[in-house]
């Protein structure tokens, strides 16, 4: 199972939480599980962080453009990589795809109750690749999943890291 | 050493919390890569700070080559994890704090009276959990050589991937 998000204007997902900055709104998280794209703008996410009865959380949201979009075995993706699994803090991270070779962005998950974890989006390693958005998120669409520390490059091309199964 | 943890063996999937105090099963952190088991007595060993460093050396290659490790000993997770980023390691530590899996396993290192810890043990496990290779680490020459680890990893590479041989045109 493969999961979507999207940030957008209105709900349009299957989940939907609403999103924020700095107390300003920030539009709709949106969600999908399917193989099939969604919607133009979604992104696959790794579809652990998808949780219906998810927390209310903060998101360091980092999308890349689609000229700026580096490969996903780059050495500056692989040490992005490397580096959450030094520091481990998050409540949950995925990278995003939009295609089979290139690195669309990341999104790391901290719950709004866990200090540590909100303290360590300051920090968010995939912030070296390009500009991202710290976002407060609703309850209902984001989860937490301990990253599973292994491999630094994807199973399969186009798969969201760190999903970790063949 | 029980039986289990020979070659041959299947390691029992245990369930113990991880450096960060998340709880943690084997079978989820092998994730259908060869995992190395990796039973260590604690920071305090200087054979263990040694081979360590040997480890980390190796991570960059192992992440690279879908495989993982999982370092196991008695201390609390706190400890385990300022362990682990004094070492730079990027891999799981597991805390058996409460000594679930010592005498389970028969791993307990009877000489060591004061900190009661795991005896120095390396197991080279397949996807499923199946053991492949055991070393004995009592000893510091017992434990694998970085090259003895590769040769292993390549074997059990090899057997889980039945596209190990690319294929033709």
């Amino acid at each position: 199972m493969t999961g979507w998000l999207a940030l957008l204007g209105t709900a349009a997902g299957d989940l939907n939480a609403r999103a924020t900055e700095r107390d300003r709104d920030a539009g709709w998280l949106c969600a999908w599980r399917g193989e099939d794209r969604p919607h133009a703008s979604a992104l696959r996410v790794d579809e652990r962080l998808l949780a219906n009865d998810g927390p209310a959380c903060r998101i360091s949201l980092v999308l890349l453009h689609e000229n700026a979009r580096p490969i996903a075995d780059d050495p500056a993706c692989i040490q992005a990589r490397r580096a959450v699994l030094r520091d481990g803090r998050p409540g949950a991270v995925s990278v995003l795809t939009g295609d089979p070779v290139h690195l669309a962005g990341a999104i790391t998950v901290a719950r709004a109750d866990r200090p540590e974890e909100l303290l360590a989006l300051r920090d968010d390693p995939f912030l070296r690749l390009g500009p991202g958005r710290l976002l407060d998120i609703g309850p209902g669409l984001l989860g937490s999943a301990p990253i599973s520390l292994g491999p630094v490059v994807e199973r399969y091309a186009g798969t969201p890291w760190p999903y970790d199964r063949w | 050493m029980i039986d289990a943890l020979r070659p041959g063996g299947r390691v029992p999937d245990m369930e113990l919390p991880d450096h960060m105090g998340n709880p943690r099963r084997l079978s989820e952190l092998a994730g259908g890569d060869p995992v190395l088991l990796h039973f260590f007595r604690g920071w305090f060993c200087p054979k263990e700070r040694q081979f360590f460093r040997r480890l980390v050396d190796l991570q960059d290659d192992a992440e690279v080559a879908y495989a993982r490790f999982v370092s196991v000993s008695v201390e609390p997770p706190q400890v385990q994890a300022a362990f682990r980023a004094g070492l730079d390691a990027r891999w799981t530590f597991l805390s058996d704090s409460e000594r679930r899996y010592l005498d389970a396993f028969g791993l307990r290192e009877t000489t060591d009276t004061v900190h009661d810890p795991y005896v120095p043990t390396c197991l080279l496990l397949a996807p499923d959990l199946t053991v492949k290779t055991t070393y004995n680490g009592y000893w510091f020459w017992g434990r694998p050589t970085m090259d003895e680890l590769r040769r292993d990893f390549r074997a059990l590479t090899r057997a889980a991937h039945t596209d190990w041989e690319p294929p033709g045109p």
